[in-house]
This record gives structure tokens, C-alpha cells and sequence, in this order.
């Protein structure tokens, strides 16, 4: 038996009239898993998340959630998601208990919100418009999880917590992916992507243009090497095809590569090298490289 | 799931409990003044009945005033409160829920609340539909159907059916402006385009109106305005009401609601 998606998005494209925002994305997201969506303002992450949750609808392409086409009459499926949106936008005029007598109202099932509101440390009597942005977004983030969803889709989820929050955000992600659960979540921040997600996709200018395995993202071993040299070089020596020169001074060369360091290490040992300097790049290193 | 329309009925009206508080309020006082003044005004009637035959014919008429006996309680009420102040606070109140509903939920952004809960968009729609009805049931019975109580304290006597009568046409016209307004809203993203959309219409309808009255080649213009179906003085003075009148404005909001929620449930809604 074929066991399906949780997330299953294939070659969705949306266009606003001339401009594509999403172009051919496709994407799978399983049990257990953590998909962490990367790019820039406009990429495309948003409009993406939007089809997913069925706020808008794909020019083109399918966007299947646990194993079903989205359809119109039916949004049981809604109970066993759990949304964030990336502003957490909340009514200003109604208390954080409010908000939960409301949506449990509408999902007519149990609720875990107040043992989050102790944990989190959030006043739940409290009205919308007296909270502070962390506050708010804490609010956002236990309506998301309360009723225990198998799929959290987030937009932004940690924007304006502390890092203390953060973590407990974090915790609780990582826990969500024990039981199984299976998380779609967009971010900026890649330190927290790192830390967090199993997978990331990079969407740039509407087109996914990478999506691997955290492991093998930090398996594509990019290296930067700095050299410095006892005399002068000749730069052309270290144009290579899997190198980058960031920096070229007078008798000190600063290099990104991809992959083996044969060649360039090669061609440094036809220098007297008084100095060399080889560390890993960041995955923020790694993730800027797609969008040059 | 029915729980879910009743839950999204009651967090509409939760929202707009204070609005319709206060516009039931406000209604009820202009009801309360006109009748406390009445028995006094009734003793110069003769004097204001001569002021009003003094005016242009089609211009009363413009203004839904027209075989008037303002001698009379309804007559009285039909020309001070139904012909020009209950319809801007009618238009009024159901233009800013129909506006608030939709195009006001997606403009906060607070419709991301609503869409990602297991409620289909056709019983978003209708849920605040039905809330907006509500609304104007319980305007209707402030603002017309406390004419019976004041009445009976001021000591005035009133002809129960025609007021009766004045509701039904007023809860249609009420009824029209909510469907016209939530049929734009589900288009709209913003709160103004619907305001601005709605209000422009009325006014071109209004003008189409008196110019109608006023001009006899546009005669034929007045078909086009909502306001020569709406007819209050017909129903207080006469106790009659137009077949036509009737159906034009139910067949305006049914087809207005139908536009309405097609478009809602087939919109793109970027929230």
C-alpha cells in the first residue's frame, strides 16, 4: 500500500494576471518530517503557503493534503491542520479567551490552550490590542497547535519571540515530529531552520530552485579559503570552475568552492603560501549561493 | 454543522453588538421625539399642510413624500422619519456590516482566522449574511415597531396594520442595502470599496429619482432607483404596498446574494 503526503503540492503555478508569483512548485512534506521554506521577500513562499491552505487557488498544478484534492464543500480536513500566519493578525478587540471559545466553537473539538497559555506564560483575559507583538504571536501559535493537528503549516512562526520562546517553540516542533506530526514552516532565520528542519526547499523568483535534506545541504561542503602569500600571484591561476574569488589583494586571495579542493590546493602550492585558512561555510553561505 | 453558522453568527453580532446598540438607540430617540412632538405639531398642521402644497409636486415626490395628511400620526411620521432619516440610518448600518464582513476581515486580515478553521466559505458567507439580518430585524423593531409602545404612552392612536406595513417594506429596503453591500464586499479588499461603490449607486439612484419627478421625458428613469420601490408613505398613510415594489427589491437581494456568495467562495483571498 502506498502510504500518501501529508503534503503533496505538484507543479502548482499561480499567476496574478502577467506576473507569476509561483511558478511549477512542487513539493512533499511526510509523517515526521520538518520542511523548512526558504527565500526573500516575494519569492513566492507566502503565495505558496496561501494555495496550500486554499485561500487562493493555483492557475495551474495540484495541491493535495493528506492524500485528497483540496475541494470546496468539504474542510473537515482543516481540523487536522494547524495555521500561523506570518503577521499573526488577530481581532484587536477580543480577549486571547475569546479567540479559543471561538475556533473551538467552529472545530467542535477538544482543546489543549490553556496548559499552553500556563506554558507559555501568556494572560489569556487579556484583549488583543494590549498585547505586545511576542505576546500576540504567542496567541497565534497556541490557536495553531491546540487541537493537536497532524500538520502544522507556519508562516514565520518565531518573528517577534524571544529566544527563550524560541527554543520552547522549537521544543515543541521537535516533539510535534516525534508523534509524527508534519510541519511546513517558511523562515528567514537559518540558524532556526538549521536547527529545526529535517528538509528545506529554496524558492527564488517563484521557481523552487532547491530543496535538500539539511544533512546534505551541509554536505555540499562549501569551503572558504583564504591564502596569504609570500610574493605576488597571478589571480587567473585561481580561476577555477568550482571556485569563487571573493576578495583578491596584492599577496592575499580570499576563495568559496563547492566540492574537491584538489585542484585549488594544486595550484596554491605553486606559491610560497605564508598563511591558509580553510573553514566550512555557514548554511547562510550555502542558502546565498542560490541567489547569486 | 450547524454549530459552526451559529458560531460564526454569534461572533458577527459579539462584533457589532455596540454599533447596533447604538443605532438602535439613536433610532428609538428620533421615534420617542417625533411622537412627543406630534400632539403639538398636530394643532399647526393646517399651517404646514399649506407649506407643503406650496412645494413642486414632483419635488415631494423626489423625496418619497407625496398624498400626504401630515394631520395624521402615520402620515406625520411617514414624512419627518421615513422619508429621508430611517433610510441613511438603514443604508448606513448595513453598509458597514456588509463592508466589515468580508472586505473589512480580509483589509485586518483576520479572514486567515476564519479560512483555516473547518468551515466552509459558502457558511462564512452565509453566516455573516445571517448575522447582517439579525441586525436589521432588530433595528426594524427599535426604530418601527416601538411605535406601538410610544404610541400607547404618548396616548396616540395608530393603525396597527400600516405599521405593520412600514416594517415589511422598510425590512426589504434594509434587506436590499445588506445584499447589495455584502455582493460588493465579497469582490472588495478593502472596506471603502464597498462604501464608495454602494454610496456612489445610491446617489446616482437618488438623482435618477428626482430627476425623474422633475423632468418628464426621464420618466422612465426611475426604474432604475431603489427608491421609487421604496415607498414607506404608501404604507403608514395608505396601508397599501406596490406588488411590484415587493418583488423588485426581494428579487434585487436574492440575485444580490447569489452574486454575492458565488464570488466569495471563488475568489483569491491573499490574507
Amino acid at each position: 500500500m502506498v502510504i500518501a503526503h501529508v503534503v503533496e503540492l505538484k507543479k502548482v503555478t499561480k499567476a496574478f494576471g502577467k506576473k507569476v508569483a509561483v511558478d511549477n512548485v512542487s513539493i512533499a512534506i511526510d509523517k515526521g518530517e520538518i520542511f523548512g521554506f526558504l527565500g526573500p521577500n516575494g519569492a513566492g513562499k507566502t503565495t505558496t503557503i496561501r494555495c496550500l491552505m486554499d485561500f487562493i487557488r493555483p492557475t495551474s498544478g495540484v495541491v493535495k493534503l493528506f492524500g485528497k484534492e483540496l475541494g470546496d464543500s468539504d474542510k473537515t480536513y482543516k481540523n487536522r491542520i494547524g495555521f500561523l500566519s506570518a503577521d499573526s493578525v488577530l481581532y484587536d478587540n477580543w480577549t486571547g479567551q475569546a479567540h479559543i471559545d471561538y475556533v473551538t466553537r467552529v472545530r467542535g473539538i477538544q482543546q489543549n490552550a490553556h496548559e499552553l497559555a500556563q506554558q507559555f506564560g501568556l494572560d489569556l483575559k487579556a484583549k488583543v490590542r494590549h498585547l505586545s507583538s511576542g505576546n500576540k504571536q504567542k496567541l497565534g501559535v497556541i490557536l495553531a497547535i491546540m487541537h493537536k493537528p497532524e500538520l502544522l503549516v507556519l508562516d514565520e512562526p518565531t518573528r517577534g519571540l524571544d529566544p527563550i520562546l524560541q527554543q520552547e517553540i522549537y521544543a515543541i516542533l521537535k516533539n510535534f515530529r516525534k508523534k509524527g506530526g508534519a510541519v511546513m514552516m517558511s523562515s528567514h532565520n537559518l540558524s532556526e531552520v538549521e536547527q529545526v528542519c529535517d528538509r528545506i526547499g529554496i524558492i527564488k523568483n517563484g521557481k523552487m530552485v532547491a530543496s535538500e535534506t539539511i544533512n546534505g545541504v551541509r554536505q555540499m561542503k562549501i569551503h572558504i579559503v583564504k591564502a596569504t602569500f609570500g610574493g605576488t600571484y597571478d589571480e587567473k591561476d585561481f580561476k577555477l570552475p568550482n571556485a569563487e574569488i571573493i576578495k583578491a589583494e596584492k599577496r592575499e586571495i580570499e576563495l568559496h568552492v563547492k566540492g574537491n579542493l584538489n585542484i585549488l590546493l594544486q595550484r596554491l602550492s605553486r606559491y610560497s603560501v605564508s598563511d591558509l585558512e580553510i573553514t566550512h561555510a555557514s548554511l547562510e553561505d550555502v542558502f546565498m549561493r542560490y541567489y547569486e | 454543522m450547524n454549530r459552526q453558522l451559529f458560531a460564526t453568527v454569534y461572533k458577527e453580532l459579539r462584533q457589532r453588538r455596540w454599533a447596533i446598540l447604538s443605532y438602535c438607540l439613536i433610532a428609538l430617540a428620533f421615534m420617542w421625539m417625533y411622537m412627543s412632538i406630534f400632539p403639538s405639531f398636530q394643532k399647526e398642521s393646517a399651517k404646514f399642510n399649506e407649506l407643503l402644497e406650496a412645494y413642486p409636486k414632483a419635488l415631494l415626490e423626489a423625496f418619497n413624500i407625496k398624498d400626504l395628511q401630515i394631520s395624521t400620526v402615520e402620515g406625520y411620521i411617514a414624512a419627518e422619519h421615513f422619508s429621508f432619516v430611517w433610510p441613511i440610518m438603514v443604508i448606513l448600518l448595513m453598509l458597514s456590516t456588509a463592508g466589515q464582513a468580508i472586505a473589512g476581515e480580509i483589509e485586518r486580515g483576520t479572514m486567515a482566522i476564519m479560512l483555516s478553521l473547518p468551515i466552509s466559505r459558502v457558511k462564512i458567507f452565509f453566516s455573516k449574511y445571517l448575522a447582517g439580518l439579525v441586525m436589521l430585524a432588530v433595528f426594524c423593531v427599535f426604530s418601527i415597531l416601538s411605535i406601538f409602545p410610544l404610541a400607547s404612552l404618548i396616548g396616540l392612536d395608530v393603525k396597527t396594520e400600516n405599521i405593520w406595513l412600514v416594517a415589511l417594506v422598510s425590512f426589504l429596503f434594509g434587506w436590499v442595502m445588506l445584499s447589495a453591500g455584502m455582493m460588493v464586499s465579497s469582490f472588495a479588499k478593502e472596506r471603502s470599496t464597498v462604501y464608495f461603490t454602494i454610496g456612489g449607486t445610491l446617489l446616482v439612484m437618488y438623482v435618477f429619482n428626482i430627476v425623474s419627478g422633475l423632468i418628464e421625458s426621464a420618466e422612465r428613469l426611475q426604474y432604475g432607483s431603489i427608491f421609487y420601490y421604496y415607498m414607506p408613505s404608501d404604507a403608514l398613510v395608505k396601508g397599501e404596498v406596490d406588488s411590484l415594489s415587493i418583488i423588485v427589491m426581494a428579487g434585487t437581494a436574492i440575485v444580490c446574494t447569489i452574486i454575492g456568495a458565488i464570488a466569495f467562495t471563488r475568489r483569491d483571498i491573499s490574507v
